[in-house]
């Protein structure tokens, strides 16, 4: 099976993500545009991929529970796993990390916990857009002890990057990840030289879904699959412009 | 020392006003905003090369009172206008951290 992949993707549980970031609305967004495999990556936090995961099952689309976990080193990691209970245990590791700073919902936007049904069920009350306590090599560690992958985030960005705050990428990652602005530039691309170059949305709003995503054949519905395809180095990027708004489909163009 | 007055001091530019009549007391120099988060005191300069919107909430959350940016790193807009919500004004000087906190503290502390 062909699997249009989005693998990083924030619900408005992440203080910067839209509140209608709701996981029904992504599903459903996703189906729009043809993506027929998604993972939830809010940062520091797994809240709402319980909700995600049924949903996901219901549309018939392929879901990887996940976390963007900001390392010691303010380093994003896009964590993703085979099933819930694993994302939410490196949750469970990764808020004891966090510092015990409240959110502000005014200042940093709400962080909603919000069921299938579009209902809000609560509020992450810690905030979440902080470095937790580890860093990136016992978060690997933690990571593989749960059969996660482990994805270094948007690589070719000026923050936030295992480059732009160690200098260079080194260490075993399952991938380097593009962001949709870098995946087009060939100099960006360079970057991820060595590993399984990969590249996804990083939506935080509901337009930008699928407007970058990988592109991979599996026999297997699972995680195992993708992870298959990264270590063959077949997964293939998918970028579209500024101009994305409609279903490639639509467009005639995938 | 208010900001504006530091920033005339030592010929720095105010990219974004709003907050520059506040007192800054103290600097502190990271470009780690964890440490920021961690060690920043209130009301003091933020010396950084971190020109980016979360440098600002995590300024907001340790009551830092300007944000001094150096090596003239560019300043996107939504910083600029997350300084603005949260009264923090932001200075821009072409000096490097080690020099710019070098004059910060001649100015605050000498």
């Amino acid at each position: 099976m062909l699997y249009r992949a989005d693998l990083h993707i924030h619900s408005c549980l992440s203080p910067c993500g839209s509140l209608d970031m709701s996981p029904r609305a992504i599903v459903e967004r996703a189906g729009e545009v043809g993506v027929n495999c998604l993972a939830l990556t809010d940062h520091n936090s797994a809240g709402n991929c319980a909700a995600m995961a049924r949903l996901c099952e219901r549309a018939g689309i392929l879901f990887f529970p996940g976390l963007e976990v900001t390392t010691a080193e303010e380093a994003h990691i896009v964590c993703l796993f085979g099933g819930v209970d694993a994302a939410a245990e490196l949750g469970r590791i990764v808020r004891e990390a966090l510092p015990r700073v409240e959110n502000i919902p005014e200042k940093f936007g709400d962080q909603a916990l919000v069921n299938e049904e579009d209902e809000i069920e609560g509020f992450e009350e810690r905030y979440l857009g902080l470095a937790c306590g580890l860093s990136i090599d016992e978060l690997r560690v933690r990571v593989a002890a749960l059969g996660g992958l482990f994805i270094a985030a948007h690589v070719d960005k000026p923050r936030f990057s295992v480059i732009s705050q160690l200098g260079f990428l080194s260490g075993e990652f399952s991938a380097a990840e593009l962001s949709r602005a870098g995946a087009m530039r060939e100099e960006a691309r360079k970057l991820t030289k060595g590993y399984a170059a990969v590249s996804a949305s990083d939506s935080h709003y509901l337009h930008t879904i699928g407007s970058a995503y990988v592109e991979f054949e599996s026999g297997s519905a699972d995680i195992a699959g993708y992870g298959q395809a990264l270590q063959e180095r077949r997964a293939k990027l998918v970028i579209f412009d500024r101009a994305f708004r409609t279903a490639p489909a639509a467009r005639g163009e995938a | 020392m208010k900001a504006s007055e530091l920033a005339a001091a030592l010929g720095m530019k105010i990219v974004q006003p709003a907050g520059a009549d506040e007192e800054v007391t103290s600097g502190y120099t990271s470009d780690l905003l964890s440490d920021v988060m961690a060690n920043a005191s209130d009301g003091c300069a933020l010396i950084t090369i971190q020109a980016h919107v979360n440098t600002i909430a995590v300024a907001a959350l340790a009551g830092v009172s300007a944000v001094i940016i150096c090596n003239d790193h560019p300043i996107p807009g939504d910083m600029v206008e997350a300084a603005e919500r949260e009264g923090i004004a932001v200075l821009q000087t072409e000096k490097n951290q080690f020099t710019a906190s070098h004059l910060v503290y001649a100015k605050i502390m000498g």
